[in-house]
């Protein structure tokens, strides 16, 4: 009952983002004096680019061999203060969350690898490392690696974008041994959160996702009843824990 | 505005993190106990005394200059005439209804039955009889919706799917059987009478449940110490909670010491009818069978299947201040169970990996001048009147043997 009461909240935050209006789009370019020009490009050469300016409307002439860095509409969108999101091209995500449920904890940290196919849908690959507890069973934390396939979907071209993404593939077993057995298994994980555009290269975001994963787990650990004779546990488990999650993009 | 977006994701984080778990069953197999109902006088009532047979599930040991008594587990005692030990003959069997442990003392055994402590004269090795007994020593019995008692459990191994927040997984993580009334309830395991929640699993060893002293019987369960007064009947005077995990008692003078699984506690018993905790030695959890001499406790520590901890270890405890006994030695071992002093030298059973014979030095330190590994031994017990005599006990039987300072020679082996 307190989960369905979360939703109309999550779903209010995110509606009012969806619904507000989109920043102003146009072109920065970061010259060599320590200018920013803010504008639209009217006209390039090889050398040279016309420039016309935003709040005088005038052009003016820009060497292309003095422009630090030139933020295009066609690849990015642009926003005050130089601050940008890319539309294509690939991108690199290390993304590291941790969280978990009423009982137990999981911290995850991934590498992302993928392209952005069209602004607003990415896709790519990943691999990452887990730890969970099931301490229920067990007092040691169960180790995983993991290997999936990826994909983003932006909800909004804002500075601050919503998006909704999604990790599928495996988790692999890396500490499984007689004391304590637990086997690979699927890896599923939905998640939501915001990226934050920025000037720079890097830029962070931040994520709210459900980790689902399935282990079955068979603590050989020192368990024996009266008689001496090891009680025998098999524990399958669908993982369910929500994790938090930070992301540096560049 | 990103401080606040970290706020709302960290409070949603920490809402929907404790409105969810992991979903999925686990299989758990595990030892259950099943509460058995009866009349209890009727079992009261069982004849004491039946043809002997043949040794199935061996328990608690003691012999005497003739005779060799051996626990059958939750049925009684096998009696055999040991007056040469090279050919020990059995003579009959003692019914004693769900014991486990037995103490001997002046021809007199003194044994935990149901809820029950019975005395038997053992006098007329011919005649045994129940000289006394106190009825609910241990407390009043379990009764049913028919007002039949608990007299007993049916143990049987059980997989089943269990949920795990449920009272019972969270139980099954310890090494105990989980006990179950007529109503498929748990029976807490403080509550099952001491007879029937005895520690014989680990009965293969020094670890006595029951001494006699001062004309006092003191019978230890897990929490609980109950003393009884043993003049011509016995009378139970007191019962006291005292520590937990109890596991061997061992009388010497005026005091008891005790055996947990974290330490060693000694009791002062100058007022016989109420022990009283004077000392307490710390160590490692393990098992704790101990051997009190005058001014040194010698402690086996056992880690393994049936005891927690990872420790295994021979401590020599100096007791001359029984208000601080401290270790002056310890000896690492592989898995010791019980122990015994034949003259000047320590023997202790190594369990599967044999057995171990100490020479105790002036100051009551130990070393070590033989292992041998041809003698699976985990209870050592000495011929109370033949110095050269000691009786070897194991899970496949029981061998009687004859000791030089260098040799042991096997005599007679009585098989389970």
């Amino acid at each position: 009952m307190r989960y369905l009461l979360l939703v109309p909240v999550l779903v209010m935050f995110t509606l009012a983002d969806l619904n507000g209006q989109s920043d102003e789009l146009y072109e920065t370019i970061q010259y060599a004096d320590g200018s920013f020009f803010i504008g639209n490009a009217v006209e390039e050469n090889e050398h040279q680019v016309q420039f016309a300016l935003r709040s005088t409307e005038d052009i003016i002439t820009l060497d292309k061999i003095l422009i630090i860095k030139w933020i295009n509409s066609k690849d990015n969108f642009i926003f005050k203060g130089g601050r940008y999101h890319k539309k294509k091209g690939k991108f690199s995500k290390i993304d590291y969350a941790f969280g978990g449920n009423i009982n137990d904890g999981s911290v995850q940290l991934s590498y992302i690898r993928g392209k952005l196919l069209q602004p607003r849908l990415g896709v790519g690959l990943g691999i990452g490392v887990s730890s969970s507890s099931a301490s229920s069973v067990t007092l040691s934390s169960l180790t995983f690696g993991e290997v999936f396939a990826y994909g983003k979907y932006y909800l909004n071209d804002n500075r601050r974008r919503l998006f909704l993404d999604g990790k599928a593939g495996v988790a692999i077993a890396l500490e499984s041994d007689d004391w304590l057995s637990y086997t690979s298994g699927p890896l599923l994980q939905p998640g939501i959160g915001f990226e934050f555009a920025r000037s720079k290269k890097c830029r962070w975001s931040i994520k709210l996702s459900q980790l689902l994963q399935y282990s079955v787990i068979r603590p050989n650990e020192i368990r024996n009843d009266f008689f001496g004779r090891t009680i025998n546990v098999v524990d399958k488990r669908l993982f369910n824990r929500t994790v938090l999650g930070f992301g540096l993009h560049f | 505005m990103n401080k606040i977006s970290i706020f709302i994701f960290a409070i949603i984080t920490i809402a929907l993190t404790s409105c969810t778990k992991d979903l999925g069953k686990t299989t758990v197999e595990y030892e259950k106990a099943v509460a058995i109902y009866g009349d209890i006088n009727d079992l009261r009532s069982t004849n004491l005394v039946s043809d002997s047979k043949d040794i199935v599930d061996p328990g608690k040991v003691y012999v005497s200059e003739d005779l060799l008594l051996i626990g059958e587990e939750g049925k009684g005692i096998h009696v055999f005439d040991n007056t040469n030990p090279e050919s020990p003959e059995a003579l009959y069997f003692i019914n004693i209804p769900e014991n486990k442990e037995f103490y001997v003392a002046d021809n007199k055994i003194y044994a935990e039955s149901l809820y029950d402590v019975i005395k038997i004269d053992i006098a007329n090795r011919q005649a045994p009889f129940i000289e006394s007994r106190v009825e609910n020593a241990f407390g009043e019995p379990y009764v049913n919706s028919k007002g039949e008692s608990l007299v007993g459990f049916n143990y049987t191994s059980v997989t089943e799917e269990l949920d795990r927040s449920s009272s019972i997984f969270s139980l099954i993580n310890g090494s105990d059987p989980l006990y179950f009334d007529y109503q498929e309830k748990l029976i807490p395991r403080s509550n099952v009478p001491a007879s029937f929640a005895g520690s014989s699993g680990s009965s293969i060893g020094t670890v006595n449940r029951i001494a006699h002293t001062n004309d006092h019987i003191y019978i230890i369960s897990n929490s609980i110490i109950y003393t009884f007064k043993d003049a011509n009947q016995l009378e139970k005077v007191g019962q006291d909670n005292l520590s937990w995990n109890m596991e061997t008692i061992y009388p010497r003078g005026n005091s008891l010491f005790i055996g947990t699984q974290n330490s060693m506690e000694i009791l002062s018993i100058e007022d016989p009818d109420n022990p009283t905790l004077v000392g307490v030695f710390s160590h490692a959890t393990s098992c704790d069978p101990v051997l009190p001499t005058e001014n040194t406790a010698y402690v086996t520590l056992r880690s393994g299947n049936d005891c927690e901890g990872n420790i295994d270890a021979l401590n020599v405890v100096d007791i001359q201040d029984l208000n601080s006994p401290f270790s002056k030695q310890d000896i690492e071992m592989e898995s010791p169970y019980g122990m015994t002093i034949i003259g000047d030298q320590l023997y202790v059973g190594e369990g599967k990996n044999g057995l171990k014979i100490f020479k105790i030095q002036a100051d009551d330190t130990l070393e070590l001048v033989d292992h041998d590994r041809s003698i699976q031994a985990y209870d050592v017990i000495p011929h109370p009147t033949k110095a050269d005599i000691i009786l070897v006990a194991s899970p496949e039987g029981f061998g009687q043997y004859q000791i030089t300072a260098t040799s042991r020679t096997l005599l007679s082996w009585i098989s389970a």
